[in-house]
């Protein structure tokens, strides 16, 4: 009896897997291994035939939509340090609150103890899934790429609502004096102000999260030294930024906002991501309605700002 | 009677623009961040010629062109945000040491406690337990062995970080919100302290 499509070429199993990276994932599917060589058959079948309507059918069929939205990856994610746990275990983030104090003393007196102190802390964790129905009927004419282009969107709202709670942690962290609201184009002063004020404090940003247009503003800079070197004075006419100023590794992506620009400092002195069970897909058919389901389900997934001292922010206002 | 505005009070640019001063001064008050606007290029002037980007920053008096006066967008800005303050002065204000804290509580404070005194102090503060802010006041130590441990370490420790919090406090925002949750266990390490001396007796 020969097998539905379903059953041969089904979307990959993300148990196990860091579903962080699934957003970035080239394809969903595999083949089942025992139909692999019974599809490659197929397709060198049609790319050999002289049916040039069954050709042209297999083209559209695996002609691959143009993209009206770009891949969604994870933005502010960065910021945190990635921690896994299993399913059912209690995630406690130790913090330490006061730390110690040394002090000048007279030989004969005594000494001042220090104790540990630190609090616990269980973060809030959130869930995401979305699924996917495949109607039998819309298989006639919607092929592979379609559906694969399907599973990638869905996977790319995912990373964009994991990436907004992401977001929301960092801006409900930041200290009110890390936020530098600035009138204008994004300007070497402003710039400038919270590189060397994060240097400041023992916190330097070294990575900005940033739309590609407000760092492109780069080459409009007015550079005060005397000469720019000649690696900066190329980069700015090619790509119109250079990209390791300041130390700061630019991170550019068209879904960074225009009006906010994120800038932080090792992940590390910052907080967590912690992802608690594991990603999983699970498969079912409808034969009443005719339709092949597809649910994904995230893991479970917190984020903690620990230290806000290495976060800043440039608002456009 | 209509009823008398604080708000009419404030200064408009225009009434700084009729001052009389050497001096254009500006600054932000209160918990709040730093704020710059781009300063635009004069119609064909001169290639990389160095603009002067105006940037305030909280508590910090600044000097400023007079071009600001006139510039829309930082007139919107002083009509939407009050904290800015802009005024006309011979004699600038000496740059306050605002970092500095007494030194009696400076010589019992971790740079750490102090800077996350200050960090209290100069941003927003939430009456609820889950707020950071809220949670380093009231900050418990669960390593401490027994309750005298806990009350050496309160006053050691907690105590000069209270009183630093306290400082800033009233240099900055003066909120008696904040003023209040740190005065209630200042009390609280008193009182701790007073029962402890009358033990001993």
């Amino acid at each position: 009896m020969s097998k539905n499509w379903t059953e041969v070429i089904k979307p990959k199993a993300l148990v196990g897997h860091n579903a962080l990276s699934a957003s970035q994932e080239s394809s969903f599917w595999q083949v089942e291994s025992g139909s692999l060589t019974k599809l490659n058959a197929l397709v060198r079948q049609v790319m050999l035939s002289q049916d040039t309507a069954l050709r042209s059918r297999f083209y559209a069929a695996m002609t691959a939509p143009i993209m009206l939205i770009i891949p969604y990856v994870e933005l502010y994610d960065r910021f945190f340090v990635s921690t896994s746990f299993a399913d059912g275990e209690d995630v406690l983030h130790p913090s330490e609150v006061v730390p110690n104090i040394v002090t000048e003393v007279h030989p004969q007196s005594g000494v001042v103890f220090n104790q540990p102190s630190y609090l616990f802390s269980r973060p809030n964790f959130s869930m995401f899934s979305s699924g996917m129905k495949v109607p039998w009927q819309a298989l006639s004419t919607a092929g592979w790429p379609i559906l694969e282009r399907n599973m990638n969107q869905i996977m790319w709202e995912i990373a964009r609502k994991r990436d907004a709670k992401a977001k929301t942690a960092i801006d409900n962290a930041i200290p009110t004096g890390h936020i530098l609201s600035h009138t204008g184009g994004v300007v070497k002063s402003s710039v400038d102000y919270i590189i060397k004020e994060s240097n400041k404090i023992g916190f330097p940003v070294t990575q900005a999260v940033i739309n590609p247009g407000r760092l492109m503003e780069m080459q409009s800079w007015t550079w005060t030294m005397p000469n720019i070197p000649e690696a900066v004075a190329t980069a700015l006419v090619q790509n119109l930024y250079y990209g390791q100023y300041g130390g700061v590794n630019w991170f550019v992506n068209p879904n960074a906002s225009s009006t906010q620009i994120y800038f932080g400092g090792d992940p590390t002195s910052i907080g967590w991501h912690d992802m608690k069970g594991s990603a999983r897909t699970d498969r079912d058919m409808n034969i009443e309605t005719g339709e092949d389901l597809v649910a994904i389900r995230d893991p479970l997934h917190a984020w903690t700002v620990e230290n806000a001292l290495p976060l800043w922010r440039l608002d456009i206002i | 009677m209509a009823r008398k505005s604080k708000k009419a009070k404030r200064l408009t640019l225009d009434d700084v623009k009729a001052q009389i001063g050497k001096y254009l001064v500006a600054t932000l008050e209160g918990a709040v961040g730093p704020m710059s606007v781009e300063a635009i290029a004069p119609l064909y002037s001169p290639a990389n010629i160095k603009l002067p980007h105006l940037l305030l920053q909280a508590n910090v008096v600044s000097i400023i062109d007079d071009i600001w006066l006139d510039d829309g967008r930082f007139r919107r800005l002083y009509d939407q945000y009050e904290y800015i303050k802009v005024w006309r002065t011979d004699e600038l204000p000496v740059e306050p040491k605002l970092y500095e804290l007494p030194s009696e509580i400076e010589a019992r404070l971790s740079s750490i406690s102090k800077n996350n005194a200050y960090r209290i102090a100069t941003s927003p503060f939430v009456n609820d337990p889950k707020h950071p802010s809220h949670i380093m006041i009231w900050t418990r130590n669960e390593g401490a062995a027994g309750e005298r441990a806990t009350l050496e370490w309160e006053l050691k420790i907690i105590r000069p970080f209270l009183q630093a919090i306290k400082v800033y406090e009233q240099r900055f925002g003066n909120r008696p919100e904040v003023l209040k949750e740190v005065d209630t266990r200042l009390k609280m390490i008193a009182e701790k302290t007073s029962v402890e001396a009358q033990l001993s007796i």
